[in-house]
């Protein structure tokens, strides 16, 4: 089995930074840290390889910056680590890092499942998992507290929100974001760290992933953010996360939204 | 001259403070109560932290002095019990590393991980002068054998690796003296009392006695005669860790007062309005950093093998001066509530009194230093 584990790196603080003109975040924070769902997503990905055996690679896409992200991840246990960097992918939404991921799993290829924690915490949209599944037309299945493999094509996963789950059988590639409740994310150990800063990550630009240059960063982004408010990420009801949701399956559909280039 | 940790050393500190916290912290009061964490113990070894200072040939993770006293400094801000623990086993796996045979290090080095090490240099008749000691190893065949008493062993009771040292040849003075491994099952070793400690309460300290204990001569550490140079070298490392512990103990007490003078209210102000107050806060400050200067600078001298038998033991004898009066400061900010054993600063105080006689009493350290001060070599 091949996985792909998309990590975000988050501010090291809890506390958001809204530019006041652009309405975008601000991201001056050095240390940064893995978007606490996102370790979850690993820890799956890392327990899939040990009881079924599978070759996993952590992907980002940021600054440079974001290595400190990937590094933990390989310390982990993650065998490759993948950034998607470049100047032309800055100011990208959620459907241009969708694609922009999409275009990058394309390239790894023969990719079985690609994990995401179930949204990050400082922009809370939880649209890029099913974005890249949608750009990939592969099944994708949110909110995921359990998952259990069948055999190679195979998969059973439990979707829980809003107090009630939901069993899904589902075939290979698939998309899954995942919940906190699906395991407890291992620490890195001290050779693990040793190792990973052995690794080298790979570093993709727009090129090596041949995109198309009108659907990257700024460009390829239709969403403006006309006002963030004030808020702090830890005020924010659970209620809130799942109409995103809901809003993002009407708005995109199952194999109805875009379709790579 | 470079005073930066390393990206990789960042994410390690990270980890371990990860750790500290959700680990390490909630059992503190729970091990000064009940004594050594087993249930900790095993899941440091899962992480990998027991064995982080043995090589990555032996099964470790190989790092440095300089991150091994970070490690120790992260660990200890959680307990200083484990940071204790931690230098007494990472003391030996040194001189292991340093003196061992390829097969004591094939053989010693990967039980790092899930058991305990100890070094045995102390005996009932005295501490800090090892002259008095009377543990002896005569030489018979293949085999030494041992007799005496080693008391006040870090890890003692809990460790299933002894090193012991012992005179050899009498004649020879202290140029008389061996290093030898000892294991629990090795014949003739028993484990004696246990000690009731004032505080480092959850490192456990015993005593190792010897009746004709029978050590096959591949077990010795080093060359026959040499255990004093040994001794000497464990001693210096385990220096630089309690530095590092000292320090830890200072940074405790220094949030802990920092948090509770601004929240207790005196007149309908905080504390920490009161210069009283605010002139322990930054000899508190002051401390930590200077502290935190010596251990990482000792530290790298032993990581570049500069001597830093001055530095190591400036280390530990400033460090734990400093850790007890920030112990001290952080019970009268605290007042009554310092005084209570429900809050934790008078457990630092009870932690940072040991740190001036284990490892060389402060008085023994002082004479060292002013050895050094007033001999040829004192030169800059």
């Amino acid at each position: 089995m091949k996985i792909v584990v998309c990590v975000k790196q988050i501010p090291l603080s809890n506390t958001v930074k809204i530019d006041p003109q652009t309405h975008n975040m601000v991201r001056d924070d050095e240390e940064g840290r893995m978007n606490p769902f996102d370790r979850n997503a690993v820890e799956e990905a890392l327990h899939l390889k040990e009881t079924h055996g599978a070759e996993v690679i952590a992907m980002s896409m940021g600054p440079p910056i974001f290595t400190s992200t990937l590094r933990e991840a390989l310390s982990m246990g993650c065998d490759d680590a993948v950034l998607l960097s470049s100047r032309a992918f800055g100011g990208a939404d959620t459907l241009a890092t969708g694609y922009t991921l999409s275009q990058a799993i394309k390239k790894i290829g023969n990719v079985d499942l690609i994990l995401f924690g179930r949204q990050a915490v400082d922009a809370d949209t939880g649209q890029v998992g099913p974005i890249v599944a949608e750009f990939l037309g592969i099944p994708q299945v949110t909110f995921v507290s359990s998952m259990n493999v069948i055999n190679e094509s195979e998969i059973e996963v439990t979707r829980f929100y809003d107090d009630e789950e939901e069993i899904v059988e589902t075939t290979f590639p698939l998309v899954a974001t995942v919940r906190s409740e699906l395991n407890t994310p291992r620490y890195t150990t001290p050779l693990g760290i040793r190792r990973a800063f052995r690794k080298e990550i790979s570093v993709y630009n727009e090129t090596d992933i041949k995109c198309d240059p009108s659907r990257i960063g700024m460009r390829g982004s239709p969403t403006v953010v006309t006002d963030s408010g004030h808020r702090h990420i830890h005020t924010k009801k659970s209620g809130a996360q799942h109409a995103s949701v809901k809003h993002q399956c009407r708005k995109s559909g199952p194999r109805t939204g875009f379709h790579p280039s | 001259m470079e005073f930066d940790f390393t990206d990789e050393q960042i994410m390690l500190r990270k980890m371990l403070r990860e750790f500290t916290k959700n680990e390490v912290t909630p059992r503190m009061k729970e091990m000064d109560e009940n004594g050594f964490s087993e249930d900790l113990f095993k899941i440091m070894a899962a992480t990998g932290i027991n064995d982080l200072a043995v090589p990555e040939k032996y099964g470790g993770a190989g790092y440095d002095y300089v991150t091994q006293a970070m490690a120790i400094y992260e660990l200890s801000k959680g307990s200083p019990s484990i940071g204790i623990i931690l230098d007494a086993h990472w003391k030996v796996v040194a001189q292991i590393v340093k003196y061992g045979s390829e097969e004591i290090k094939q053989r010693y080095l990967p039980r790092a991980k899930d058991e305990l090490f100890a070094f045995c240099i102390t005996e009932p008749a005295g501490g800090s002068t090892i002259e008095s000691n009377r543990t002896t190893a005569v030489r018979t065949g293949d085999d030494w054998v041992l007799n005496g008493t080693k008391s006040w062993i870090t890890n003692g009771g809990r460790a299933s690796v002894y090193v012991i040292l012992a005179i050899t040849d009498k004649e020879q003075g202290l140029d008389g003296r061996t290093t030898l491994i000892a294991d629990t099952d090795s014949p003739g070793f028993s484990l004696g009392k246990l000690e009731s400690t004032m505080g480092m309460r959850g490192c456990p300290i015993g005593e190792a006695i010897m009746e004709d204990c029978l050590i096959p001569d591949s077990d010795r550490l080093g060359e026959v005669n040499n255990g004093i140079e040994i001794a000497h070298e464990a001693h210096d490392t385990a220096r630089i860790f309690m530095g590092a512990i000292a320090a830890a103990i200072q940074k405790t007490a220094l949030e802990l007062s920092v948090e509770y003078a601004k929240e207790r209210l005196v007149y309908g102000k905080p504390i920490a309005d009161l210069q009283a107050i605010q002139f322990k806060i930054a000899e508190m400050a002051m401390g930590l950093l200077s502290t935190k200067l010596i251990v990482y600078q000792s530290a790298y001298m032993k990581d570049h093998d500069q001597p830093h038998t001055r530095e190591a033991a400036t280390a530990k004898a400033f460090g734990s001066q400093l850790a007890l009066r920030a112990a001290d400061h952080a019970i009268q900010i605290f007042g009554g509530y310092g005084y209570s054993r429900e809050y934790p600063v008078e457990h630092l105080w009870r932690d940072a009194k040991s740190l001036q006689i284990a490892e060389g009493s402060l008085e023994k350290l002082h004479i060292d230093i002013a050895n050094v001060a007033l001999s040829e070599e004192a030169r800059e």
